[in-house]
């Protein structure tokens, strides 16, 4: 896949590598080590890197480095780097992520399984049985793209967005699944909410996710989730 | 201490700097000014540093009472200002004493004003940025526009006494139609004919534009064989065709990822007209190479450095 491997520039001071068009879990594991790899280098000229599902964006500063070198740069880590599609084993923790697949949190979840035809509970196992990859985060600030969603339970987006999606809810689309961090409005299909803050400014590190990362969903009742939710149960948040 | 209160808030008055860097994989966007040499200016004018917060002003000024003495400057968009009932001058220091008040009017020429008073706001820093990022309600005066009753603090008065002149005629550009410059993406894919048809559409402004990103109607185009594309990374400025065929520019506040086809990045120093622009005013795109591309951001940049001689 890195035969096909292009470079653009992404205006002034960015370059657009990309390696591929569909979701796959090894093309964006290939991202995530080119995009370490390049920031290991250290190089003062990169103000930062954004790793994508199979694309990567580099910005730099042009009045230091130009985009020949930029794209050389990438291109010699390409061609020198070994096990670029290996996955790094010792820094990947499982994230298990408690959700409430109940009516009043879970929005859409009666149409869904309408489109899906199976029951509720069968959902319920399929989507919180697979341990999913976070491609990527976007869209607002810590809000995962994680998949591959199993096929049973692949929906398309809803026809109109939902003007307001409260802050928590779990979402699918097609192949993914997401988290949105902040109430804002969105168009995938609501299944479920966490009580946990996917964004937090008043915590050190204020986003729960990071591209790369593996996550579990581990269904609880509402009663748990309240109490989650006013900090009387603590939530183990990686598997040990 | 206490040093304006706002008596009336305006169309939509943020507080921005020039934005946040090294969080757009985290999906933060950069946010900040939109015009940002109005923006530098207006700093500049009360003897702040350049990257100091200040109040960005859309389309419709506030009314604001001073209690404390301080500087103001007000740059960017034709505004007309009141001083106690008297007009005074956009593009200059003004002094005020405390129980001075000033109203401001509707944005005549251009779109977006900027507010700066000598002192530094004590709002909090987010993401290292004093930016309003309203989407997420982060940053700036506790994530939001400015309201009614609104008291803003500075950390400390800068005891600011000289008197500072822009005669610039930076607002004569302020005006439809709008030329700016981009620079080209996938050069690869793209259909040529549709392109040329990007190149030669005189684009509208629609009134669904904001800091996230300018919506443009014209003609239907669709520059790529695929109308979606698998999310990539964005920049500011970057140009995406939507399903419908017509151009949306991110601005600041936008998506930083994206699955719509793109053509191309707008140059640095053409984004500051996006902070101009009002729905129905008309932009035509020009394509430039990347080495016309470093050349223009080293003249912006110039031009930036020369603030300091005002």
């Amino acid at each position: 896949m890195l035969e096909n491997a292009k470079y653009f520039p992404l205006g002034e001071d960015g370059i657009l590598f990309v390696i591929g068009n569909e979701i796959s879990i090894e093309e964006n594991r290939i991202i995530w080590n080119i995009a370490r790899r390049i920031k290991d280098l250290k190089i003062k000229e990169i103000k930062e890197i954004v790793p994508a599902y199979s694309s990567l964006a580099v910005f730099y500063k042009p009045e230091s480095i130009k985009y020949e070198q930029i794209r050389n740069l990438i291109e010699n880590i390409v061609n020198s780097s070994e096990n670029l599609d290996k996955e790094e084993e010792s820094f990947r923790k499982n994230i298990v992520i408690p959700v409430c697949y109940e009516e009043d949190f879970a929005l859409d979840l009666e149409i869904v399984t309408e489109i899906c035809s199976i029951k509720k509970e069968e959902f319920i196992e399929i989507h919180s049985s697979k341990i999913y990859r976070v491609f990527m985060l976007g869209f607002s600030p810590g809000f995962p793209y994680m998949g591959i969603l199993d096929e049973r339970i692949q929906v398309p987006r809803r026809e109109t967005p939902r003007i307001k999606i409260p802050p928590g809810s779990v979402g699918i689309a097609e192949k993914q699944t997401g988290i949105y961090p902040v109430e804002s409005a969105g168009g995938w299909r609501i299944i479920g909410r966490t009580p946990l803050k996917i964004f937090d400014l008043n915590r050190e590190n204020p986003f729960l996710f990071s591209p790369g990362d593996n996550v579990k969903f581990k269904p609880i009742d509402t009663q748990t989730y309240s109490r989650i939710e006013k900090g009387e149960k603590e939530w183990m948040l990686y598997e040990s | 201490m206490d040093a304006i209160r706002i008596i009336k808030p305006g169309l939509f008055t943020t507080i921005q700097d020039r934005g946040r860097e090294g969080y757009r994989m985290y999906g933060v966007p950069p946010s900040g000014a939109l015009d940002r040499f109005s923006f530098y200016l207006s700093n500049h004018l009360v003897g702040n540093p350049l990257n100091f917060p200040a109040f960005e002003i859309t389309l419709v000024g506030p009314k604001i009472e001073f209690l404390k003495d301080l500087a103001f400057a007000i740059t960017g968009g034709e505004i007309e200002i009141w001083l106690n009932g008297k007009a005074v001058e956009m593009n200059q220091t003004i002094f005020v004493k405390k129980g001075d008040f000033i109203e401001t009017g509707f944005v005549k020429k251009g779109a977006r004003a900027y507010l700066s008073i000598s002192g530094f706001l004590d709002i909090p820093i987010v993401l290292g940025s004093y930016s309003t990022y309203t989407k997420a309600k982060i940053g700036g005066y506790e994530g939001r526009q400015l309201r009614e009753g609104d008291i803003l603090k500075l950390k400390e008065i800068r005891p600011f006494k000289e008197k500072r002149e822009a005669k610039l005629d930076y607002q004569e550009n302020f005006s439809s139609p709008y030329e700016v410059g981009f620079i080209l993406e996938k050069d690869d894919e793209i259909i040529f004919s549709e392109f040329e048809k990007f190149l030669n559409e005189t684009w509208t402004v629609k009134s669904e534009s904001d800091r996230s990103g300018y919506r443009l109607k014209g003609s239907e185009v669709h520059p790529f064989k695929k109308r979606e594309i698998l999310s990539e990374p964005l920049n500011t400025g970057t140009i995406q065709i939507l399903k419908e065929g017509n151009p949306v520019v991110i601005l600041a506040d936008g998506p930083t990822v994206g699955g719509y086809p793109k053509i191309g990045t707008v140059l640095v120093s053409d984004l500051d007209k996006f902070g101009q622009m009002k729905p129905g005013d008309k932009v035509i795109f020009k394509r430039v190479s990347l080495e016309e591309a470093y050349k223009k951001r080293e003249e912006y940049i110039k031009k930036i450095e020369k603030i300091s001689e005002y």
